[in-house]
């Protein structure tokens, strides 16, 4: 059965009194089981936090375990949060976070198998913080498809996708970015379009390339395409047939 | 979907038939569907680029192309041909005829390496499918083989085996120079021009359908490759009198004065894959760095524009940046936005240096592949 869920928060637009009440402002917990969910979120405001029931102690995770899952996330505003752990097989995931210092922390399959989904993040702010591992614990976690497009200074990307078939795609419009990234496990490719100064990146491909002993082979499963137009950008990549990163 | 389309168009067929009105597949009618597609893929049609996904339908006169990718058709008779990276085939003509001996299937293997197995649905004989390469006829009368033809259009088929591993039937390849049948597992022979004969069946051994690409006619396997010597130094030992002197053998045409017009040009659709020396001799290379070229905007340092051969860096502009495109074990491909300036330090498996671009470091690139 089809389940919607449509959230609409409003946080306290006083600059002023928003930040004095920063520590217990809106909050979505969501503890939730089962297939097919649509979900739609949209925050508006200051301090806005999701997943949690007290942000103002040690954060907590939100759980959402299902398949087909549809979210649509929408946060505008300065220091909101997202954490998580997901499980979400055959799912699509749709972020668009505006504003600055807004941090998500998601796991993705820490629980079990999160196939064949699909995400696409927008963010325009700054020094937004990003830290996303999807297949780090050893469930299936196959066919990712995520796109993100930042427009912005100063945001930190960590992504680790330990999973097969991932394809990434990058737009970086911004001064002061910085990007890791691990792709592990089968076919991978990312690309990559870097717009900005002073970007610092670091791309970790590993077990998709083919082993030179072998003859080679015509195609690689490691693609990695960059596009660059920058000052003082600093870019690492390591390709490599193996389980290290280093 | 495809077996309503299948009964539907059996039914407009035999109506056709009732009324004496032979019936065609028109153009704009779908003879199969794409079934799989990863990576880069396109379908020709009426000389415009339809985008493609799984269940594009396919049309007559259609062209199917690979780039860094592959692609299964499956036509509605469930006859199935699979594409290999950067292979092109032209779907000629196909149609169904409720009598299968009425039936026609017709294409044009023009490059790279395809597959095909015929209908298991039996709508077309198979004595009425009729496949061609640059240098070669196919007449199929077996069910399943593959060919890789290079961009001088000699062609390399192999029968393939049928789930028991027996031979899957039997091929006749034939040309102007000669006629040759394969009806062995992983017969093959090798066609190196239109008039001359195709090399007798030799069976390769070791190998399997997933290891047949693209590589086989850079490097055909060593038993074809022995053939071909062989069959070679039999043409040089013929009698060579006055009347075996051919005055219309000359060279010139060998010669390519567009070499470097070419290199001038060199875009993205250069690029050549099958360029790729796994093999090269770290040691050997020679450091070209102190070398400035001029390529655009950029003055570039240890890289040239075109395909580099110690490096196998491909170099070249793409609306006004340098593209920085290399293809070994991994693929990494770096634009670089006009006139910048950057630096690329690589260490690999088959090369190890530096490449810069304007004298300057404002782009750092750091590269580390290893098998």
């Amino acid at each position: 059965m089809n389940k919607l869920l449509s959230i609409v928060v409003l946080g306290l637009l006083s600059t002023s009194f928003v930040y004095a009440a920063a520590t217990d402002d809106n909050e979505i917990r969501i503890d939730q089981t089962g297939d097919t969910l649509i979900l739609y979120i949209d925050q508006v405001g200051f301090g806005n936090k999701i997943g949690l029931t007290d942000y103002s102690g040690s954060p907590a995770d939100m759980t959402i375990v299902g398949s087909s899952l549809t979210f649509d996330i929408d946060q505008i505003g300065n220091q909101n949060l997202i954490y998580g752990p997901l499980k979400l097989d055959s799912s699509s995931l749709t972020f668009n976070l505006t504003g600055d210092s807004n941090k998500v922390d998601w796991d993705i399959g820490t629980t079990g198998s999160s196939d064949t989904t699909n995400y696409a993040f927008a963010v325009t702010g700054d020094s937004n913080t990003f830290d996303i591992d999807q297949g780090k614990v050893g469930a299936s976690a196959e066919r990712l498809d995520a796109d993100l497009v930042l427009i912005g200074n100063s945001n930190i990307f960590d992504i680790d996708f330990e999973t097969d078939d991932i394809t990434w795609d990058f737009e970086i419009t911004g001064d002061g970015n910085n990007v890791n990234t691990l792709q592990k496990d089968g076919a991978q490719k990312i690309t990559l379009e870097l717009v900005g100064d002073s970007a610092d990146i670091d791309i970790n491909q590993l077990s998709g390339t083919c082993a030179a002993s072998g003859g080679g082979c015509a195609t690689p499963n490691a693609i990695i395409n960059l596009d660059i137009t920058s000052d003082n950008a600093k870019i690492q990549i390591n390709q490599k047939d193996s389980g290290s990163d280093s | 979907m495809l077996r309503y389309r299948s009964t539907r168009k059996i039914l407009v067929a035999t109506l056709s038939t009732l009324l004496l009105i032979p019936d065609f597949a028109s153009a704009d009618e779908g003879i199969g569907s794409i079934v799989e597609s990863t990576g880069i893929g396109q379908i020709l049609r009426d000389r415009k680029e339809v985008s493609i996904s799984v269940n594009t339908e396919i049309e007559l006169n259609d062209e199917a192309k690979t780039g860094n990718g592959r692609m299964l058709i499956e036509f509605l008779d469930k006859a199935q041909l699979s594409l290999k990276e950067h292979s092109e085939v032209l779907i000629d003509e196909i149609y169904y005829d409720p009598d299968p001996s009425l039936s026609k299937m017709s294409m044009k293997f023009t490059m790279g390496t395809a597959r095909f197995a015929s209908g298991r649905l039996g709508l077309v004989n198979k004595a009425n499918i009729d496949i061609k390469t640059p240098t070669a006829s196919i007449a199929v009368r077996g069910t399943d083989f593959t060919t890789t033809v290079d961009e001088l259009g000699r062609s390399l088929i192999i029968l393939l085996p049928d789930e028991n591993g027996d031979p899957s039937g039997e091929i006749v390849v034939s040309n102007e120079g000669g006629v040759v049948t394969l009806n062995e597992a992983y017969a093959a022979t090798m066609v190196s021009s239109l008039d001359s004969s195709p090399t007798q069946s030799i069976v390769v051994n070791g190998i399997t359908p997933a290891l047949i690409d693209n590589m086989f006619i850079v490097s055909p396997p060593p038993a074809v490759a022995e053939r071909i010597q062989e069959e070679m130094a039999d043409e040089a030992n013929e009698d060579q009198g006055l009347l075996d002197i051919d005055f219309l053998e000359f060279n010139e045409l060998e010669e390519d004065e567009l070499e470097e017009d070419e290199l001038e040009d060199f875009t993205e659709l250069d690029i050549d894959e099958l360029s790729v020396d796994f093999l090269v001799d770290v040691l050997n290379i020679i450091d070209n760095s102190d070398v400035l070229n001029t390529i655009g905007e950029f003055n570039v340092k240890g890289a040239s524009k075109g395909f580099n051969i110690k490096s196998q860096w491909n170099v070249f502009l793409q609306d006004g940046d340098l593209v920085l495109y290399r293809s070994v074990n991994g693929v990494i491909s770096v634009k670089i936005g006009a006139a910048g300036n950057f630096a690329l330090e690589a260490i690999t498996p088959t090369w190890d240096g530096l490449i810069t671009g304007n004298e300057g470091d404002d782009i750092l690139i750091y590269i580390n592949q290893v098998n």
